[in-house]
């Protein structure tokens, strides 16, 4: 699904041909270049996932306290906690690179669709559910969506009275089971551990196997980008509205999808301008000193995206019967912002970037 | 082309006025070669983390459709049967999605502990002799390959052990080196195995340029086979023959780490029913069928014909990355030594894809695979002691070198070779034997600096 290489490899042979310039680089670019990726890196990577972390730690206790009390309203709490952590790991798909991804902590935690065969067999069966045995399970029977399922149940409106005691059990046990992974995943992450995967992002060009060059760091951060804005538009929104089928939804028992959408794009705002709880530079920054432009265009791009899938009311299993303009406008707002950052984006640090 | 200026006026004007409509083919300019383009023009510049993932250029619409679709199923989760979607999964299997073991559309990891379920390591198994097609014997309540994961309520076929063995060797300039040896034991198995069964470890490898490789000549490859070396330089080079399932007949081997799989179609069917006991139309049973696990339900095929198209086209249409700083200094001198110790002769610096006017996307294209697709004996060292077709226990295919230098990025580790026993590759180098053993030593003969020019030129592919 990409083309940044061959459009590059037409730019290099446009530049080839070309006259030279005069060389009109500023002489901030070799700072702003690290300090960008230092601040994505910091603010916003381990910001992220460390916010994970501490709400994963929430969701946990409050499963807790609804296993020890079953009541609607500690179950709603659990609800809005998944919801709240559900929020920040969506924003993280803008920067899957790392252990994230090469450790699959995504599919240790995210992976669609849930075995719902086998489930039913183990809530079936007198297999002792503890974090440590559902460890051992396969990934589509742990992390979000079954916890979602059990959460919401099927049709959305579980009552703490409709929990049966494996199910409790179960919901204990996924919820301890994902904290571990999320510590486990941001300790990979942390900024201060020896074999943190971010200094690989702060040594980016200095004989860095994993980031020779800053403009391969660039890249990583632009790909992952347009990575995410490709699944949202020709994956997640494409396929339930082309299929015309409900139940290929992300989340649906939570009807959260479109907030995880949103909360993609959201992700993607703030790798471009380096914020999360704490505000850095980001792309935007390096881009503004190139092609102002471009970043106005960028900016607007982001904007526009968001905005286009908060048209989309009420649920998105709904939606997909009945706002198919607004769906189809959606996906092509994200397709735009994708295009520009796999392109124009790319190029500009394909061809400004020489460290 | 060297051109006479006796050539009358008359002649070289009607030269002039047919120049642009019959042209002859000139020699190729060598300097004006671009290293870089390891796939010719189907090459990716791009060596980030997607670096393997991008598409050819030059795809039709509907091409482009079924690249991405095999591009959703390549990375599709599946689940038990019966569900609405996905489903199949299993009851034995290896792992959920073909992702899972490429990372990336790189290369699989051999497993951090006994059990790891994130492995991209499996093991083939078989008995000695011969199946009626003159491949791999398949063991008795165990198939051709050991599934160590399965569905909930039923067993996996056992789980493997692996302990490395401490290896010390030393440079000709004195500075030591270790290795680390594998062996291999099998424990949890849900019955017992027969005595004397075979294995071979086989880690995934990435998937990109497959498409480029697929359009090798048949003619090109077995041009460079020398089985018996007849020339007497000490390498054979060997084609293996392998059951083309669809057209029930034998086929030059060119996929998988022995050439056991003769095209991609296979070689997806192949990986969907034995690592995820998912079946289609070409592998219609389930790797379990015949044994006391086995479902029973019915529901073949799982995999729609056109979903394993898709999933194929998917592995055909993948971009070769770019190589990087090819004007580096060290770089070139590390080129210089790489030929020089011989590592060129099976590993090509060269390759030509068909011309094929109906796929000209990879008509006619030079490529640097740095592979011969030929079989060779790589030495006990690295045997795995199990027969594939006609490769012997000994001999393993030339590994594709393109994009080695891009697997840290790619996959955050880094084990090569077919178990991924080695850890760098400069650990894949001094394990080469056999056939390969004197351009080993030529390496080992070389200086710090040599060596390192050498690996600086292998991570620039």
């Amino acid at each position: 699904m990409k083309k940044i290489g061959s459009l590059f490899l037409v730019v290099m042979i446009l530049v080839s041909c070309r006259k030279p310039k005069n060389n009109t680089t500023t002489t901030t670019t070799a700072n702003i270049n690290q300090t960008v990726i230092d601040d994505i890196a910091t603010n916003v990577v381990w910001g992220s996932f460390s916010d994970l972390q501490s709400k994963a730690n929430t969701y946990y206790n409050n499963i807790v306290a609804f296993n020890t009390n079953p009541t609607d309203n500690n179950l709603s709490a659990c609800k809005t906690s998944w919801k709240n952590m559900r929020q920040v790991w969506e924003q993280c798909e803008a920067f899957l690179y790392g252990p994230v991804s090469t450790e699959q902590f995504d599919p240790k935690t995210d992976t669609w669709p849930v075995n719902y065969t086998d489930m039913d067999s183990l809530l079936n069966s007198n297999y002792h559910l503890t974090a440590d045995s559902i460890a051992l399970l396969d990934d589509a029977l742990k992390g979000y969506h079954p916890m979602e399922y059990m959460l919401w149940g099927k049709t959305s409106n579980k009552k703490a009275i409709d929990f049966t005691i494996r199910e409790k059990q179960y919901l204990m046990a996924l919820a301890k089971n994902y904290k571990m992974i999320v510590d486990e995943m941001a300790a990979a992450y942390h900024p201060n551990l020896t074999n943190s995967f971010l200094k690989n992002l702060y040594q980016a060009g200095q004989s860095n196997s994993i980031y020779p060059t800053k403009k391969s760091a660039y890249l990583e951060m632009i790909t992952a980008m347009a990575g995410i804005c490709d699944e949202v538009a020709n994956g997640k929104l494409e396929e339930p509205f082309i299929n015309q089928d409900a139940s290929l939804e992300e989340s649906p028992y939570s009807q959260n999808s479109l907030t995880d959408f949103k909360n993609n794009i959201q992700g993607v705002y703030n790798v471009y301008n380096g914020v999360y709880t704490t505000d850095g530079l980001g792309i935007s920054d390096w881009v503004k000193q190139k092609n102002i432009s471009l970043d106005n265009k960028i900016q607007s791009e982001i904007s526009t995206a968001i905005s286009a899938i908060q048209a989309i009311q009420g649920n998105f299993g709904t939606a997909i019967f009945t706002q198919q303009n607004q769906i189809i406008n959606a996906q092509q707002a994200i397709n735009n912002l994708k295009n520009t950052l796999e392109n124009e984006l790319t190029q500009l640090a394909q061809t400004q970037i020489t460290e | 082309m060297k051109r006479k200026f006796e050539i009358g006026f008359l002649l070289l004007a009607s030269a002039m006025l047919c120049y642009q409509s019959c042209r002859k083919p000139s020699v190729f300019n060598e300097d004006l070669l671009d290293e870089r383009l390891s796939g010719g023009i189907q090459t990716a510049m791009d060596a980030s983390v997607g670096a393997f993932e991008h598409e050819f250029e030059g795809l039709s619409a509907s091409e482009l459709l079924m690249h991405n679709a095999g591009d959703k199923a390549f990375e599709q989760t599946f689940v038990t049967a019966p569900a609405k979607f996905h489903s199949g999964l299993g009851p034995l299997y290896n792992n959920v999605s073909c992702v899972s073991c490429h990372v990336g559309d790189g290369r699989g990891r051999p497993p951090k502990y006994d059990g790891d379920p994130t492995t991209g390591l499996l093991f083939r198994l078989s008995m000695p002799g011969e199946d009626e097609h003159g491949g791999p014997l398949a063991v008795q309540g165990f198939g051709g390959q050991l599934q160590n994961r399965a569905t909930f309520g039923k067993q996996v076929e056992a789980t493997a052990i692996i302990n490395y063995i401490q290896q010390l060797g030393k440079y000709d300039d004195g500075e030591n080196y270790d290795l680390q040896a594998p062996q291999y034991s099998f424990t949890n198995s849900y019955q017992s195995m027969p005595s004397g069964f075979l294995y071979s470890p086989r880690l995934a490898p990435p998937i990109f340029g497959l498409g480029l490789l697929e359009a090798v000549s048949e003619t090109d490859i077995l041009k460079n086979a020398d089985e018996f070396d007849a020339n007497g330089d000490g390498i054979s080079g060997k084609a293996n023959y392998v059951w083309d399932v669809k057209s029930h007949s034998k086929k030059l081997g060119r996929f998988g780490w022995k050439c056991n799989q003769p095209n991609l179609l296979q070689q997806a069917a192949g990986a969907y029913n034995g690592d995820m006991g998912i079946t289609s139309f070409i592998f219609p049973n389930e790797n379990s069928f015949g044994q006391i696990q086995y479902d029973n339900l019915q529901d073949e095929t799982e995999l729609s014909d056109s979903l394993l198209y898709a999933a194929a086209f998917y592995t055909q249409t993948l971009q070769v990355p770019a190589r990087r700083n090819v004007e580096d200094t060290k770089v070139k001198l590390g080129k210089q030594l790489f030929n020089q110790t011989d590592c060129n002769k099976c590993h090509l610096t060269e390759m030509k894809t068909v011309t094929d006017m109906s796929r000209k996307y990879l008509s006619n294209q030079r490529i640097a695979p740095y592979t011969d697709l030929l079989l060779h004996d790589m030495g006990n060292g690295l045997a795995d002691n199990r027969p594939d077709f006609l490769a012997t226990g000994n001999e393993w295919r030339t590994a594709p070198l393109w994009g080695i230098g891009l697997t840290e990025i790619i996959n955050g580790n880094s084990y090569y070779l077919h178990d991924g026993r080695a850890r760098s590759i400069t650990e894949a180098i001094l394990w080469h034997g056999g056939e390969a053993e004197t351009s080993k030593n030529k390496f080992k003969k070389l200086s710090k600096t040599d060596r390192d020019a050498l690996l600086a030129f292998l991570k620039s592919l």
